[in-house]
């Protein structure tokens, strides 16, 4: 077998992954507050649930910082954090965008599809996310304007359960695709979101700096 | 490969002016609190003041009559009413006005300074920005031009002080050198 060199080369910057892991831990306390109102909110008693309630509240500015940031980050950022990284704008990253999706059809066959930073199918998906967060920071802060009496019966509330659980449901395929993703590719995408750079070896650097 | 592009475009400046010129205009608000009917009402202040004196000149010598007691309390709510209507929120706007100002001085002072790449300099920048015009800025436009909508917004302008301000922090520590 030949000699391969392995590189550790730079893709996330340091904001990026401080509000990453920022949101991973304000979000834990939002879904763990969230999912209590929501399960054992009748149960519990009028302190309990106000109390419970204004810790939702705190977790949520905290959060909605985050989220700020970020999406401030998408457009002033360095180029790996901004939004053209993460939406298939160019050719190149429409092509990714494809051999993904046909990586995945093939159940994970072959080799897997070469990038830099954001994978583009992950990265619409990351887009998808950060819209149903602003979402329920929204309906969040909405409905904390409600009288509690009218809060029961709400629309908002609603929106807002509804919201509950699609971020859920992005964080569970969230972790299951990072998992496959480094079984598959082997880059350390996790150590990558601690410390910024992933591995590839030079041949894979030559093909990606080749690229506009 | 480097990650950040060498662009000076918002490195502190533009919140020094913005935030000297805005500071200007909420400290007006300070004189036009104390016009009456604008601010907290001074007539009707005085006018509470007097039944309760009266309430109170009347109790020393035995119980106070039901009319005084009546007028002290209506003057009471009449005045809180007054404030709570217009002076209070205006006096928010003052208040937060001045300081939000004022923040975006020392915040533009230290990012000016700061050894940091200029995209961390725009992403602060913009938040201590966002700060003032969406929390006291939108207090402003309810006060003073009655937009009550307006009003809803303010949370996010505290949202983006708490992320400027610990971004800030954590900026500083890395990026105030010594010269040298
Ligand atoms: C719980 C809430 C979580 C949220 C909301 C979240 C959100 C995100 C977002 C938006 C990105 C894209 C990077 C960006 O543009 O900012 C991302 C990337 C990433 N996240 Fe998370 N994440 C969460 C939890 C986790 C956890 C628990 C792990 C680790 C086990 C993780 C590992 C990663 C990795 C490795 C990437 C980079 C993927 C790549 O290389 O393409 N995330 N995450």
């Amino acid at each position: 077998m030949a000699e391969r060199r392995y590189i550790l080369y730079p893709v996330w910057d340091p904001l990026l992954r401080g509000v990453h892991w920022w949101n991973v831990l304000t979000l834990c306390g939002q879904l763990v507050t969230g999912a209590f109102i929501l399960y054992l909110g009748e149960e519990l008693d009028h302190m309990d649930h106000e109390g419970l309630v204004g810790i939702h509240l705190v977790f949520g500015y905290l959060f909605a910082a985050g989220l700020l940031v970020r999406t401030l980050w998408l457009f002033t950022g360095p180029e790996s954090a901004r939004l053209r990284d993460l939406l298939p704008v160019t050719r190149a990253g429409r092509r990714v965008l494809w051999e993904t999706v046909r990586f995945y059809l093939g159940l994970l066959r072959g080799t897997p599809p070469l990038y830099r930073a954001h994978n583009p199918f992950a990265g619409i998906v990351y887009c998808i996310f950060f819209l149903v967060a602003w979402f329920q920071v929204v309906t969040g802060a909405m409905t904390l304007k409600l009288a509690a009496a009218l809060r029961e019966d709400s629309a908002l509330l609603e929106l807002h359960e509804a919201g509950f659980f699609l971020i859920v449901l992005f964080i569970a395929a969230h972790l299951a695709a990072v998992f496959i993703h480094e079984l598959v590719e082997r880059r350390g995408l996790v150590s990558a979101m601690v410390h910024g750079c992933k591995i590839f070896t030079d041949e894979e650097i030559e093909a990606l700096e080749g690229e506009p | 490969m480097s990650f950040y592009k060498q662009e000076v475009f918002m490195n502190g400046k533009v919140n020094i002016v913005f935030g000297l010129l805005y500071f200007a205009a909420t400290a007006l608000l300070g004189p036009v609190l104390l016009v009456p009917g604008k601010g907290g009402n001074f007539q009707k202040m005085a006018e509470a003041t007097r039944a309760v004196e009266k309430v109170r000149t009347e109790s020393a010598g035995g119980a106070p009559s039901m009319e005084s007691l009546g007028e002290a309390v209506t003057g009471i709510m009449d005045y809180l009413k007054d404030i709570n209507r217009i002076g209070f929120v205006k006096s928010a706007a003052h208040a937060h006005g001045n300081l939000e100002a004022l923040l975006n001085v020392v915040a533009g002072l230290v990012i000016l300074t700061l050894v940091v790449p200029s995209s961390y300099k725009t992403v602060l920048s913009l938040l201590f920005l966002i700060g003032a015009v969406f929390h006291s800025g939108m207090l402003y436009l309810v006060s003073v031009f009655g937009i009550r909508w307006a009003g809803n917004l303010t949370f996010i302008g505290a949202v983006a002080i708490i992320a400027g301000l610990v971004l800030l922090g954590a900026a500083s520590i890395v990026g105030i050198r010594k010269a040298g």
